[in-house]
């Protein structure tokens, strides 16, 4: 079946033509089996760090790409036995749903029998076996991606690379797979790496994250340890919500929501109820306060309005404090 | 709801259409049962040698432009269409620029190339001592046609590149593709509609087109030259009416085909 | 709220692994394809100012051949321009109101229409030319009259204007646009010339530049109908291949093209050849 591998980047960087750093020299290694989600706003390096460790792009001279003690740098990607997903599902159009699932068989040169019994296997783990007859355009999007994940599956290999598979679909359907997909890769233990710019995605999906931004490693960590203990200002402020309390000699404090609580006016800082949103289980209340513009969430179905005066309380062990500016450029990685 | 207005918005049209061309079409299709065989007058590409013999070499010729056209364009296409490099914009115009150059002028085009004075046999003079000229004879018009199609199908298939979404071949090589095997699986597949549909308009084109082959030489033996001997020449108008309208037939079918296949891809090619 | 999928990044991207031996294969094919397309018109341009294209460029370059042409070939220049025109006012009146039925009327009875008047590019101009000859060939002074030729490039550019109107009518979505204007209480002409008109502006350029371009070069009807009084240049052109010497057809060919590349520029910058789905007449 899959035989889980270590991957390893080490010292990889990629500068385009024109001089540009999409990537700065960057080691990474994801362990066997493990499910890593590369995360970051658009531009920040991580889809251009998954076509490195894929093979479809060659890392600037220096780099190296293993996969356990196979030094796979120049190979391409059709000489590294993975799997490859796509925001845009890249199914072929002019073969059916169960060739398409075993096309990667197919170029192994596997024996027909064989190569249904394995393509039916893998359709049955995606949930789409009933769709094997099926042309590309009859199938909605999300039966799109389980397919595109069966046939990327079906070839058992070495690492697993998806880029943004989720990002295509809409709200709804989204969570759903991508519980599905975490669940089946852990099940699978196929080493994954998972680009997306989606940290609820990045949560649900990941064993560790790696955020990143401008062609840079800014932390890796569980989702626990990023969104407790985030290592800097940038991936405090991106990864979750965050509230600036005033800043003192040259340190920015930063609160999340949860750790702030509403108070009777008087108490704590003082506020203005700018906005509220109902959301069920909480409330979301805007506030403009004597230490800038904040948001907290009120669990105890308070009535506020805009315009009441309210106080709020900051629980002071969950402060973070951070240098103002973040560090200046050079950075070793 | 059709009203008034709409039936004087077409009738202009419509009308121009009926006296100089339904009209028309429908006299030289009666003139061509006319003759001493009658109607089978329209089977005489099938009945008379010398008519099959000209049919077989028009439908060869044609083929063989298609064929080659199809395979050069797409060739050159997919080149441009991977590599970005400094002066590629220069030579996209140039394999362009004669898009829509009359047959007549590219027949000279071929000449000054192949002819008797032409660059080729210059070239081969100097080379090998031996004055290497075509122009004038089915090779001539083959790269006549070639010329005249290249231009038209690069312009459909590099369309049709541009739509193909690059994740699809990236896909197939995860999977373990060689560029062959991309080529096969993913690439010509995604292009088929504008290879059949551009094909099919070089296809119609090198069947019925005139100016070229006459500005090459009145003697080569494809369809539309004898068509035009045997009316000007002989004063043979049943047989010429029959045998332009078993061509046109051919075209026209040809034409089908594109636009079943091509839609916007054809539009493109013009 | 995410619509189609995105394709992936730029089609063209430097991957690192591309082979430099099939880069220089395919830059070396597409510049041979490249060469082939353009050699033969630099060597017409340049035998068309050459004083002796058999000595070569060292013989001196000269204006006679041009001077040449302009006074043996004048006449068909003038009739080949008058006729672009009048091809082109005729396609106008003819084509962008039949345009607007096709939109305003989507069906099968349309379709069949436009099939019909799309026929002339599909059926070899040959076969178009003799059929005119048989039944109007003996009307009246039709045969001797430029008119004759006038109707056969109606007949062959009109679906290009057509086709180039209907698919900016169909772009800007022109029923719509109607809607809007005969709920304002405009009555059909009016909206047809006040509303529909000027949107298809575009269109109306685009399939201008195609008629006249393809009337300039017009050949396979033009040869067969024409007589000699009256001439058009690409008639003419043919004329001095068979019987001219090099350098004078040449030059005839570089005020063929001074005619027509400005043109072919005019409609590449338009955005292509927005034309229907047949054949570029030869």
């Amino acid at each position: 079946m899959i035989d889980p591998t270590r991957i390893e980047a080490r010292a990889c960087a990629r500068t385009y033509p024109n001089g540009t750093r999409a990537l700065h020299p960057t080691d990474l290694g994801v362990e066997p089996g493990e499910r890593l989600v590369l995360l970051g706003p658009s531009g920040c390096g991580k889809t251009t760090m998954l076509r490195i460790l894929s093979g479809l792009d060659r890392p600037d001279p220096g780099g190296r790409v293993l996969f356990g003690d196979d030094d796979v740098t120049d190979r391409p990607i059709e000489r590294r036995n993975v799997g490859m997903v796509f925001q845009s599902y890249a199914l072929f159009p002019n073969m059916c749903v169960a060739q398409n699932v075993a096309y990667g068989l197919r170029l192994k040169g596997l024996p027909r029998a064989e190569r249904e019994a394995r393509a039916a296997h893998y359709m049955r783990l995606c949930r789409i076996e009933a769709l094997g007859a099926r042309r590309i355009d009859q199938l909605s999007g999300g039966q799109r991606q389980r397919v595109a994940l069966a046939r990327a599956l079906a070839a058992e290999p070495r690492a697993l690379f998806l880029d943004e598979p989720l990002t295509a679909l809409d709200a709804s359907l989204r969570e759903t797979l991508r519980e599905e997909i975490g669940a089946l890769l852990a099940e699978l233990s196929v080493t994954s790496v998972y680009v997306t710019h989606d940290q609820v995605e990045a949560m649900a999906i990941a064993d560790r994250i790696v955020v990143m931004s401008a062609g840079r490693i800014e932390q890796i960590g569980t989702p626990r340890d990023v969104y407790e203990r985030p290592q800097n200002l940038f991936v405090a402020t991106f990864f979750g919500e965050t509230n600036r309390l005033p800043d003192t000699d040259g340190r920015t404090h930063l609160v999340r929501p949860e750790h702030m609580r509403l108070v009777p006016p008087g108490e704590g800082i003082a506020a203005r109820v700018v906005a509220t949103t109902y959301l069920g289980a909480a409330t979301r209340v805007t506030l403009d306060s004597e230490a800038g513009p904040m948001r907290v969430l009120d669990h105890e179905a308070r009535r506020l309005a805009p315009g009441d005066a309210i106080g709020v309380r900051v629980d002071e062990s969950r402060v973070m404090t951070f240098p103002t500016q973040p560090a200046p450029e050079p950075r070793p990685s | 709801m059709r009203t008034r207005f709409d039936l004087l918005l077409i009738l202009p049209a419509g009308l121009f259409a009926l006296a100089f061309f339904v009209v028309p079409m429908a006299r030289l299709a009666l003139v061509g049962a006319s003759g001493p065989e009658g109607l089978g007058a329209y089977f005489s590409v099938v009945t008379n040698a010398r008519h099959r013999e000209v049919m077989l070499a028009t439908l060869a010729l044609s083929a063989a432009v298609t064929v080659a056209t199809l395979v050069l364009a797409t060739a050159a296409a997919l080149f441009l269409a991977r590599h970005r490099f400094p002066g590629r914009g220069l030579l996209v115009a140039m394999l362009t620029f004669p898009l829509a150059f009359p047959g007549v002028v590219i027949g000279f085009m071929i000449i000054l190339l192949a002819g008797r004075q032409g660059l080729i046999g210059q070239v081969s003079d100097a080379l090998v001592g031996d004055k290497i000229v075509f122009a004038y004879s089915m090779a001539g018009l083959f790269t006549g046609y070639l010329y005249f199609s290249l231009p038209r199908v690069l312009i459909t298939v590099m369309s049709g590149v541009e739509t193909i979404d690059p994740a699809m071949a990236e896909a197939a090589r995860s999977l373990g593709a060689k560029p062959w095997h991309v080529l096969r699986d993913v690439t010509l597949p995604a292009l088929k509609p504008a290879l059949v549909a551009s094909g099919a308009i070089a296809f119609a084109t090198a069947m019925g087109a005139f100016g070229t082959a006459f500005t090459l030489a009145t003697d080569i033996d494809v369809m539309p030259m004898l068509i035009y001997t045997e009316f000007t020449l002989q004063a043979n108008f049943a047989t010429a009416g029959a045998l332009a309208i078993v061509l046109g037939l051919v075209t026209w079918a040809a034409l089908l085909v594109a636009r079943a296949f091509g839609g916007a891809s054809v539009a493109a090619a013009g | 709220m995410r619509g189609a999928p995105l394709p992936s990044k730029t089609p063209a991207r430097r991957t690192g692994y591309g082979s430099r031996l099939s880069f220089a294969a395919g830059l070396a094919l597409t510049l041979a394809i490249a060469g082939f397309l353009i050699l033969p018109a630099i060597l017409s341009m340049l035998a068309g100012v050459t004083a002796n294209y058999f000595r070569g460029l060292s013989s001196g370059l000269t204006l006679r051949w041009v001077g040449e042409v302009l006074a043996l070939y004048s006449d068909t220049i003038v009739l080949t321009l008058g006729l672009a025109l009048a091809t082109l006012a005729t396609t106008l009146v003819l084509g962008v109101p039949a345009a607007w039925f096709l939109v305003r009327n989507p069906g099968r009875a349309s379709r069949a229409i436009e099939e019909l008047l799309t026929l002339p590019i599909a059926v070899p101009g040959l076969a178009i030319a003799l059929a005119m000859i048989l039944v109007w060939g003996g009307v009246g002074d039709l045969r001797t009259s430029w008119v004759f030729i006038l109707i056969g490039h109606v007949l062959f550019t009109l679906p290009f204007m057509m086709r180039a109107v209907v698919a900016n009518l169909q772009a800007i979505d022109a029923r719509t646009l109607e809607e809007g204007a005969a709920s304002l209480g405009a009555g059909p002409w009016r909206r047809f010339l006040e509303v529909i008109v000027p949107n298809a502006r575009p269109g109306i350029l685009a399939g201008s530049l195609m008629v006249v371009t393809l009337s300039v070069g017009e050949f396979n009807l033009t040869w067969m109908l024409h007589t000699p009084l009256t001439k058009t240049l690409p008639v003419g052109l043919a004329d001095a291949y068979a019987s001219m010497r090099l350098e004078v057809a040449s030059a005839y060919t570089l005020v063929f093209f001074v005619m027509i590349i400005p043109l072919l520029v005019a409609i590449q910058w338009l955005g292509g050849l927005g034309a229907p789905g047949g054949k570029a007449r030869r």
